[in-house]
């Protein structure tokens, strides 16, 4: 019999468990309840992918855009907040990949120097770049194509090489839905670590094979190499629910934690690693969080100006070299420095056993719940006060296709008022900036009981920075421009 | 030997399709409203154009050089962004050929015009220009 790392805890009986509930329990336990999610939304893709090429040119009327930009991106962070990944579960890439796979076996393993998230934090920041530099949200077929070339990069990476390699290296937003869902209430997980220690099988990992054909997979293990009863949190877990499948015993299910508590957890983690350890990781946090100071930055007017400067000092007249410049500020030189200094001070007040750069790694993940507080406010500030605006663009589609059955297009739908939503975005930097103070409290406590006060300061600092910008950006008129340098 | 011929040859024809179709796809882009002989010509006041009330200008001239009066025509103003709605205004004629309307310039950013119009003669036309940089 093994035992597992934190096997007393499962006397206690888990406070809820999505997967014993009446309905959705019983819809997610069945082996095609992922295909069931994944089908509408490959149809969705699809209807975006032709109206972005052939729809209306002009965004707030194209599918495309309006789905993206406002429904998707909102949707997707509200239940990363109340739930946890269900994007990646319904994610319809995997669906077509799936497909792919019955033609394409692929026969390679990635390269081990590849196996980190550094590709995915280059793509990401990529992504956030582009986004500003072509304005991504005023072209529906800009939009089109970034989901085709989705799907593309996808199947190409998946068609070359085994296991989820596309989800663990290389998908920026399966990359942004792990980091953000640290802190969502919800995790896969062992229902009872004991059982695990007496499984011989071991299914959840290996999944199971025919045994009159070694070569005929009957149920899928977890393809990110995430090892039940050694998992911790939610990181590089794609709610795919294939232990769930795979498990003999029934012993896996969807569980109440509690939100960024993980983010202070240093214990060696299935498939992951030590968090201090992971360089990587550290820095997919440190993009996700001054990622989203950058992209709600570049909708408020004062870039307009921070550009023109720019262009005029540096002598600079190519936008995308001005606006190079700005993201390699935000995103790599602020942080460096106000890492860097917090580092310094905390390892003056307190004698950290660790190394200054592993210090640094893991201060970072309190920063966490900061940028997830900002991605929040962004996003559910454009879902909550345009989510009605999906209906005329439904309508007037179908008139395009000569279907009059929906009627007119309703163009003055729209969605909460401005200034009702305004007040829950500066709760939700708050909750954010709260919710990092609390994870910054956590390590410096397991740094020095003593000293805690001490270490924790600097990160107070950082994070009440990070929240008065944030608060600002929030505070000022919305300047939707699509064109950089534009006047 | 043959088997895996077979197989070759479907993965091949998929690479070959899936190649093709992106081909295709890449010539899709909607042209913005036909061309016509028929030029419409336009100015947004005051300027530079600011976040606030503005006018549109428009003067539409024929083929042959002549102001075209009697058109109706219907302004609609779009944010460059999703999730917000369009406004509408009617254009009013002041002398023949010669058209001003309502911009409802709320916020600042890029805005896209679009122009409708029914002539006198009953040929309707439809003009989008985008208006760059509103600052606030």
């Amino acid at each position: 019999m093994t035992t597992y790392e934190g096997e007393e805890e499962s006397i206690e009986t888990p406070p809820f468990d999505l997967l014993r509930m009446p309905v959705v329990g019983r819809f997610l336990t069945w082996r095609h309840s992922r295909t069931v999610l994944q089908v509408p939304l490959l149809l969705v893709s699809v209807a975006m992918i032709l109206h972005g090429l052939l729809g209306p040119s002009i965004a707030p009327k194209n599918l495309a855009t309006v789905l993206s930009w406002v429904h998707f991106r909102g949707v997707l962070i509200l239940v990363l907040l109340c739930a946890g990944n269900f994007f990646c579960m319904a994610c319809p890439f995997m669906l077509v990949r799936n497909a792919a796979r019955k033609v394409f076996r692929p026969q390679l393993n990635f390269p081990r120097v590849l196996r980190n998230k550094w590709i995915s934090v280059a793509l990401f920041a990529g992504i956030l770049f582009c986004y500003e530099l072509f304005g991504l949200w005023s072209s529906p077929w800009l939009t089109a194509w970034v989901i085709v070339g989705y799907f593309g990069l996808a199947l190409g990476v998946d068609g070359l090489f085994k296991h989820a390699t596309f989800c663990k290296f290389v998908c920026p937003i399966g990359q942004f839905n792990f980091i953000a869902s640290t802190v969502s209430p919800l995790e896969v997980k062992v229902r009872e670590l004991a059982i695990c220690g007496t499984c011989g099988t071991k299914d959840c990992i290996k999944g199971a094979r025919d045994p009159k054909d070694e070569l005929v997979v009957l149920q899928r293990g977890c393809e990110l190499a995430l090892f039940q009863p050694a998992k911790v949190g939610n990181l590089d877990c794609t709610f795919c629910l294939d232990c769930v499948h795979a498990c003999p015993h029934d012993n896996v299910g969807i569980i109440a934690r509690m939100p960024m508590e993980e983010l202070s957890v240093d214990a060696v983690r299935s498939g992951v690693g030590r968090l201090s350890q992971r360089k990587d990781i550290a820095g997919l946090s440190v993009i996700f969080t001054f990622g989203a100071l950058m992209n709600a930055f570049g909708m408020v007017s004062p870039i307009y100006a921070l550009e023109s400067w720019l262009g005029a000092v540096l002598h600079m007249r190519s936008a995308g070299t001005v606006l190079g410049v700005i993201f390699g500020v935000v995103l790599v030189v602020e942080p460096l420095v106000l890492l860097g200094v917090a580092t310094w001070a905390t390892r003056r007040v307190v004698e950290v056993r660790r190394g200054w750069l592993s210090t640094m790694v893991r201060y970072s993940y309190s920063l966490v719940p900061m940028g997830f507080g900002m991605w929040l406010a962004h996003y559910s500030f454009h879902f909550l006060t345009g989510a009605l605006t999906i209906v005329p663009v439904v309508q007037s589609a179908a008139v395009d296709l000569g279907l009059s059955v929906l009627g007119a297009p309703m163009w003055s739908l729209l969605g909460m008022p401005v200034g009702l939503v305004k007040p829950i975005e500066f709760g939700f930097l708050l909750l954010g900036c709260a919710g990092s103070m609390i994870v910054a409290w956590t390590l410096a406590e397991e740094d020095s009981a003593e000293r805690a006060v001490g270490a924790f300061a600097p990160w107070a600092v950082v994070c009440l920075l990070l929240l008065a910008a944030s608060l600002w950006m929030m505070a000022l008129p919305m300047d939707m421009r699509a064109t950089l340098m534009a006047g | 030997m043959v088997r895996r011929r077979g197989e070759a040859t479907r993965r091949l024809t998929l690479v070959a399709g899936v190649f093709s179709l992106c081909v295709a796809m890449s010539a899709c882009h909607q042209s913005v409203g036909a061309r016509e002989a028929i030029e419409v010509r336009h100015t947004v006041k005051p300027t530079p154009v600011r976040a606030q009330h503005s006018l549109l200008v428009l003067e539409l001239v024929g083929h042959d050089g002549k102001d075209l009066g009697g058109a109706q025509i219907q302004v609609e103003l779009d944010m460059a962004h999703p999730g917000m709605a369009p406004k509408f205004s009617e254009a009013k004629e002041g002398t023949p050929g010669h058209y001003s309307a309502d911009l409802d310039l709320d916020m600042a950013g890029d805005w896209v015009v679009v122009v409708k119009a029914r002539l006198a003669d009953g040929r309707r036309l439809e003009r989008q220009f985008a208006l760059q940089g509103v600052q606030p």
